[in-house]
């Protein structure tokens, strides 16, 4: 069995995502770590087809010696994707914070129940 | 208290996700990319699978990523509701603190973004033979205005003209992608038509990009 670091790694960059999603109260510390945990499962999909030994997904003369060019196009859709998410909640966030005045999950909670 | 308890858990399953991973055998099969890989050296037009398979084999994975990104742009200015009056703004609102601060990568920045653009134009053209395509080239192209904004931030910008021209833009894919899809576009074409749509969808990434950093960079949304 050959341990596979790329792999580890980007499941403790999504945990850490986790981490920051579920502990913190700033709204904005959660839409970091939404791209933080999208990063991770960006670097895991990469790693499925990836070998040391090849090159990038380019013909050549002796093909079959290159990376999975299969993982690597759906991850451009995927980045795509993050950006767009990103900005809408931020937009969104902006709102919030226009109407009251606070970019904390509880404190806004609050207020909404007082009103 | 309650935060230890949650970083406890989290640890927890972390180390339960590593141990089944090294734990069990993953199969990966790579059967579709093979078939990718065979049909793209048998047409033998361009050497970048990555650009075959999302501007060929999965062409409507292209266009509804392309449609995602046109509502979310559309989405964050209609939350923010911003008249068509109120699009011809000064940039000058949006502040530093103190502009001298930023001197050195002002100066720096200054010689270096007209090479974002090459960078950029460089990057779409290749598409089709080298790493790259119209994407990740129009992300750069995007830079340009963020840094030419970073040298001089009294410039005076109007967001109405990327914000329509990326819906233009969107109408000339999906034209071009009918016309592929319904094969009226010969195979002898197709390296044109790689070209076509990797500048295209270069483009267009650029104006999303950008009308969202105008509209982010407006201060008071």
């Amino acid at each position: 069995m050959t341990i596979k670091i790329i792999e580890i790694v980007s499941i403790l960059i999504f945990f850490l995502g986790l981490f920051m999603l579920i502990t913190r109260k700033n709204i904005l510390k959660s839409i970091i770590a939404i791209s933080i945990m999208e990063m991770g499962i960006i670097i895991f999909f990469l790693s499925l087809g990836y070998d040391v030994k090849n090159d990038a997904p380019m013909l050549n003369e002796n093909f079959s010696h290159f990376q999975d060019p299969l993982p690597q196009a759906f991850m451009i859709t995927t980045i795509v994707i993050g950006i767009a998410v990103t900005a809408v909640s931020v937009s969104l966030l902006v709102i919030l914070n226009k109407k009251y005045f606070s970019s904390n999950w509880d404190e806004i909670k609050k207020l909404k129940e007082d009103n | 208290m309650k935060n230890k308890i949650y970083t406890f858990i989290i640890i927890l399953i972390f180390i339960f996700t590593i141990i089944v991973y090294l734990d069990s055998e993953i199969i990966y099969n790579n059967s579709l990319s093979e078939l990718y890989v065979k049909s793209v050296s048998e047409n033998n037009t361009n050497k970048n699978i990555v650009t075959s398979i999302y501007l060929d084999y999965r062409l409507f994975d292209t266009i509804f990523e392309a449609l995602l990104l046109l509502i979310s742009v559309i989405a964050v200015f209609q939350f923010t509701n911003l008249k068509e009056d109120e699009m011809n703004f000064s940039i000058k609102k949006f502040k530093y603190q103190d502009d001298n601060d930023f001197l050195l990568s002002k100066y720096i920045l200054s010689f270096l973004y007209p090479l974002f653009v090459i960078l950029g134009i460089y990057i779409i053209y290749n598409g089709a033979d080298s790493p790259g395509g119209g994407f990740q080239g129009g992300a750069i192209l995007a830079t340009l205005l963020i840094s030419r904004y970073l040298v001089n931030n009294q410039l005076q910008l109007n967001v109405s003209k990327p914000y329509k021209s990326e819906k233009l833009i969107y109408i000339i894919i999906l034209l071009i992608s009918a016309l592929f899809l319904t094969r009226n576009i010969d195979d002898q074409y197709t390296r044109i038509y790689l070209l076509s749509m990797n500048i295209l969808i270069g483009l267009k990434v650029a104006m999303g990009f950008i009308s969202l950093f105008l509209k982010f960079i407006r201060g008071d949304i």
